[in-house]
């Protein structure tokens, strides 16, 4: 065998040099002056410096690691690990943040539909008058004036809608006009 | 996770325990490797200050990228791939910025109780692999203090083998040529 390179020396200092090129090299150096005493150079250049020691006590990075990483990665927090199909055990779905921007877009657009119709049933009884209940007081009242216990006035008809108030040409939303304008006019002056 | 304690499990069923989100996992990687990481870092930097930042980001992006690691490649290498570059991303700031105060301690140089000689020569050899060329000196540090071979070296800076092996044929005959300047003075 030639004589080994540098880099074989090397690693036969460091003990990284194994199996058949390592017994070659042994061999070799055995017979070789100048390869053994280049070898005695190199493991006296690794064994002086290791007396550069590094002492690490006090610098320990665990405890800040393991603080800095988010809360929910933490140990009890869902299963995060990435699935092809998304759908594992706490997988992409149950993250929205996760999501495509499409999906987040479509998720928040029937997010509002439905607030603004939960909304809507929520609205206060005056403000918008059940015509249907309206309806069926007009198809049940009396229609002689005499029967209605008092004169027909437009606040009376406001209130047996249901509505704040009634003014002439205003739509209700019914077949027939209940109250025209000169009607209408002809009682405010009769109430002086 | 396996019903095995962390301290019995390797490296990589750890790595995947911590993908799965399991911090005690990750701690007792951090416990296993933090020692040799902060230790490089310090060997590359000089500064402790420094060096636990470099420790801190180095483990923070193993957790990261737990989901993504590959069991294949060994452990040791990738962390310290990641370790290297965050180094070498301070040092390139340093070329660029200004310079930073110079620590005046190395840490603990050699063990209590051993001679003032052990001391000096700790000293000498920390000021002789300092003085090597950058990429020199980044080689013999991940060579001698941490243990990597010639062909993880290649891995963790992404230097070629025949590069590796350049650097560090250079910087054993330099550091010998000033060791043996030392003893002979």
């Amino acid at each position: 065998m030639s004589c080994p390179t540098e880099s074989d020396l090397l690693r036969m200092a460091s003990g990284e040099l194994a199996g058949q090129r390592r017994d070659a090299v042994t061999a070799h150096v055995r017979g070789c002056e100048t390869c053994a005493r280049r070898l005695r150079e190199i493991q006296a250049v690794w064994e002086t410096m290791a007396s550069w020691e590094v002492d690490t006590t006090g610098h320990e990075v665990a405890q800040a690691v393991l603080q800095a990483v988010p809360a929910q990665f933490a140990d009890s927090g869902p299963d995060l690990r990435a699935q092809p199909d998304g759908l594992a055990r706490g997988g992409w779905l149950a993250h929205p943040w996760r999501w495509p921007v499409p999906m987040r877009a479509a998720a928040s657009i029937l997010l509002a539909v439905a607030v603004g119709w939960g909304a809507g049933r929520w609205v206060p009884r005056a403000a918008s008058p059940d015509l249907g209940q309206a309806r069926g007081r007009l198809a049940s009242a009396p229609k002689d004036p005499a029967e209605m216990g008092g004169p027909v006035t437009a606040e009376r008809i406001a209130r047996d809608l249901g509505l704040d108030a009634l003014r002439g040409g205003i739509a209700t939303g019914l077949s027939i006009t209940l109250l025209d304008e000169a009607q209408w006019r002809a009682n405010e002056e009769a109430k002086g | 996770m396996s019903d095995a304690s962390p301290d019995s499990q390797t490296d990589a069923s750890l790595m995947a325990a911590v993908a799965d989100g399991d911090m005690d996992a990750l701690g007792e990687l951090v416990r296993r490797h933090q020692s040799s990481v902060l230790a490089t870092a310090y060997r590359l930097l000089g500064r402790w200050d420094q060096a636990e930042d470099v420790a801190q980001e180095a483990f923070l992006r193993v957790h990261r990228a737990a989901s993504t690691y590959v069991s294949s490649a060994a452990f040791t290498t990738w962390l310290y791939r990641i370790v290297t570059n965050l180094c070498l991303d301070v040092l390139r700031k340093r070329r660029t910025g200004p310079e930073p105060p110079a620590e005046l301690s190395n840490g603990r140089a050699s063990r209590p109780g051993q001679g003032l000689e052990r001391a000096e020569l700790a000293s000498v050899v920390r000021r002789a692999v300092a003085g090597l060329p950058e990429r020199q000196r980044i080689a013999v540090i991940l060579h001698r203090y941490a243990g990597l071979s010639h062909a993880q070296i290649a891995e963790a800076t992404d230097w070629s083998p025949s590069a590796v092996e350049s650097c560090l044929v250079r910087a054993y005959a330099r550091l010998r040529k000033e060791l043996a300047d030392l003893q002979d003075s």
